[in-house]
């Protein structure tokens, strides 16, 4: 038996408002089901950790990793990215398995010392990439390695909306927190795009960063094999055009927020629009199961599969190398950024913009 | 430099402002938001921004200190609208500001103004469009604040404004590709305003010797609302033909009943000596009696669908603001505005959809690269 089989005490890393509207919540639901204690809310802040140890009996609101109990033995880091590095590796020196919350790290060199800390301590480092968790992005890396609908020719992925996440504070927004929208909510469409197609042999990547940190990001990828794809994200205007892939034989449409609604067309007259279920039954003659994981559901599946994963009954949905590759694309995205054209400015605007970036 | 406060820089208008502003280095721009998420498109600057409630008086006061000018441009339920005046003239004036540009709207006037409207007309609060409404309370609170204080006020009346991150557009976008789009009868004028030469009379109005003036604010051309249609579906690459309904069902404005009573004068004034428990019962009883009136007419609509027919698109019931949009005869003047303020349109109408249309196609939607070659057309 390992020490996880008697149970998971588990430390909440970073008391922001991810912990509160969404680990709290699953830690919550799983407590009457699962063999597990909540055992510390770790933040500077005094008010946040108190407002999240009280949600829990028995957690100890702590200001620093220091103080942890020495029986702690799973931890989730959902702190300032750029705390991330420094935190696990100390989380991981002292046996303690990590669901790393995304974006991994402020650097490529900061996750391979992080994954060095996970195998020299024999610990796991997951990475908390939730939506390949949704029902719909496994379906679709089926479609893809399957070839359901031959071979993927082109994409477009699109995420965006008008910010509107709780941030605690505006620290989120200062340069120094990393915090752009391609490290944000881009951080989501390149781990599913490396999960669907591996890495990219070309990448041209614009934002309009003018001195603070990006608000909109225009990336094209060239894949081995001819597959080319943009990725549009933006945190000030709300594009709703859906995520499209065209293959050899038809296409394959979904809306990034929705996770089990998939829309397929193969050029005939009509298209399929489907919301996705677990498929139960033989496979001659399958039957409709539950259905699929909605966004709430994805992160307690999240965690489960973080569990198993320290447990070694499963593997990680999302490896700490994994989560490398993430910031290793950003990174080059960043080196090779430009300013994006903005058409509707003025002559004066953009030169001044130019000499911002 | 002049320093600019702007109160609402998150929104469509303030965000533009603030980008003009700070790029044509026009002003020290300082975006006062309500909070941190609103935060996400103006942190593409290296701004000093500032957290505060449009109600919360000492925050506004922090936020509006070193600041000469307030542009005031929040948006919210219409109760918002009408507070926040008081709150920040008396934050404004605590604070040492010279003089506050408020955002009014041209709707003061109603969606169908009566050919002649300009800003010697009169106003009323009888609109049955409650924003119109409460825009008109607001200024009349401006109004009354500025006659006792020191901090100078002037108001602007923008009708539809236009432009890059424009929900308007995009919804218009959107039922066209879904093709849901209409107009109503078709040869009503669209009143606009590009965003950039709503930004200019802002501009303008920071300095200008206008202290207590009104300023209708709006493009130079007249356009049909058929037209404007028309271009946009052929931007859109879309070759299908918006249709006209001449004699829509329209949706009248379903206000919570509570703020229907409160809109009745005699109510509204009675509201604050009604005890408080009988307030709370009241409502209770209203809130109940207005989910079992919801239901009952839910399941009406239900009952109501015929199997045997074959699917097609419905004909729309239009909200009453849109029919009578639509129905406008008025193309309102910016006569008074060149006159006191200098006033002119920096970008003809073409130029502000064709750069709109560019930010569309930036935003991913199907924009052609030339969506707009025959100018002259839609513009009369």
């Amino acid at each position: 038996m390992t020490h996880t089989d008697a149970g998971a005490r588990v430390a909440l890393v970073g008391c922001g408002a991810v912990v509160e509207h969404i680990h709290a919540k699953v830690l919550q639901y799983l407590l009457t089901r699962e063999p597990i204690a909540v055992v510390a809310a770790v933040d500077p802040d005094p008010s946040r950790r108190e407002l999240i140890s009280a949600l829990f009996r028995g957690c100890e609101p702590i200001a620093a990793l220091a103080d942890l109990p020495t029986d702690t033995n799973f931890a989730i880091v959902a702190s300032p990215v750029r705390f991330h590095a420094e935190q696990t590796i100390e989380l991981l020196r002292r046996g303690i398995h990590v669901l790393c919350e995304k974006p991994m790290a402020m650097t490529s060199r900061e996750c391979s010392q992080m994954n060095a800390a996970a195998a020299e301590a024999g610990c796991l480092l997951a990475l908390g990439h939730v939506r390949r968790f949704y029902p719909v992005a496994v379906q679709i890396r089926d479609m893809i390695r399957n070839r359901s609908l031959g071979r993927a020719l082109s994409f477009r992925m699109i995420e965006g909306s008008v910010y509107r996440w709780s941030a605690v504070s505006d620290a989120y927004f200062r340069r120094a927190s990393g915090g752009g929208a391609l490290r944000d909510i881009g951080v989501h469409l390149v781990d599913l795009l490396l999960w669907w197609f591996g890495q990219p042999e070309e990448v041209d990547y614009r934002d309009d960063a003018m001195g603070g940190v990006e608000a909109n990001v225009r990336l094209r990828l060239a894949f081995d094999g001819g597959l080319t794809g943009d990725v549009y994200l933006s945190r000030d205007s709300t594009i709703r055009q859906p995520c499209f892939i065209a293959f050899e034989h038809g296409w394959a449409a979904f809306d990034p927020y929705d996770t089990n609604r998939l829309q397929i067309g193969t050029f005939a007259g009509t298209m399929l629009d489907s919301h996705l279920h677990e498929q139960v039954g033989r496979r001659e003659a399958p039957r409709m199961g539950v259905p699929g994981a909605t966004f709430q559901q994805a992160f307690i599946l999240q965690f489960l599969n973080f569990m198993r994963a320290a447990a070694g009954k499963e593997m990680p949905r999302t490896s700490g190398e994994e989560g490398a590759q993430s910031i290793q694309l950003i990174e080059r995205c960043y080196s090779a950024r430009r300013l994006v054209d903005m058409p509707w400015m003025s002559e004066k605007e953009i030169t001044q913009a130019r000499m911002l970036t | 430099m002049i320093r600019v406060g702007v109160l609402g820089a998150s929104g469509f208008v303030g965000t533009r402002l603030t980008e003009i502003f700070h790029l044509e280095r026009m002003a020290e721009v300082v975006p006062i938001v309500r909070s941190s998420n609103s935060l996400a498109g103006l942190a593409r600057f290296a701004l000093e921004w500032r957290i505060a409630d449009a109600l919360d008086y000492g925050a506004l006061v922090e936020a509006f200190r070193g600041c000469d000018v307030i542009v005031h441009s929040i948006h919210g339920p219409n109760e918002l609208l009408v507070e926040a005046p008081r709150v920040a003239y008396r934050a404004a004036s605590r604070a040492g500001v010279r003089r506050i540009v408020y955002l009014s709207t041209a709707a003061v006037h109603g969606q169908d103004p009566a050919p002649g409207t300009d800003e010697t007309s009169p106003l009323h609060t009888r609109h049955p469009v409650s924003y119109n409404n409460a825009k008109v309370r607001a200024e009349r609170e401006f109004q009354r604040l500025r006659k006792g204080g020191n901090v100078e006020v002037v108001i602007l009346r923008p009708p539809i404004v236009f432009g890059p991150r424009d929900g308007w557009v995009t919804s218009m976008a959107e039922a066209i590709l879904a093709r849901s789009a209409y107009v109503v009868r078709g040869e009503g004028i669209c009143n606009t305003v590009y965003v950039d030469n709503l930004v200019h009379a802002i501009r303008l109005a920071m300095t200008a010797d206008a202290d207590g003036e009104v300023f209708i604010i709006t493009d130079k051309e007249s356009v049909t609302w058929s037209a404007l249609y028309r271009r946009v579906s052929e931007a859109l690459g879309n070759h299908w033909t918006v249709p006209v309904i001449e004699d829509p069902a329209v949706i009248r404005e379903r206000l919570p009943i509570l703020a229907k009573l409160k809109e009745f004068a005699p109510v509204g004034a009675a509201v604050p000596f009604i005890p408080r428990g009988w307030k709370i019962a009241a409502r209770d009883a209203i809130n109940v009696a207005s989910v079992a009136l919801s239901a009952a007419r839910s399941a009406g609509r239900h009952q109501s669908i015929n199997p045997w027919q074959l699917p097609a698109t419905p004909t729309p019931a239009v909200p009453l603001s849109v029919a009578l949009l639509h129905r406008c005869r008025h193309k309102f003047s910016y006569a008074k505005a060149k006159d006191r303020m200098g006033y002119e349109p920096l970008l003809s109408l073409d130029e502000g959809l064709e750069r709109t249309l560019a930010w569309m196609r930036f935003v991913a939607y199907p924009v052609g690269p030339r969506s707009i070659t025959d100018a002259g057309r839609a513009v009369r």
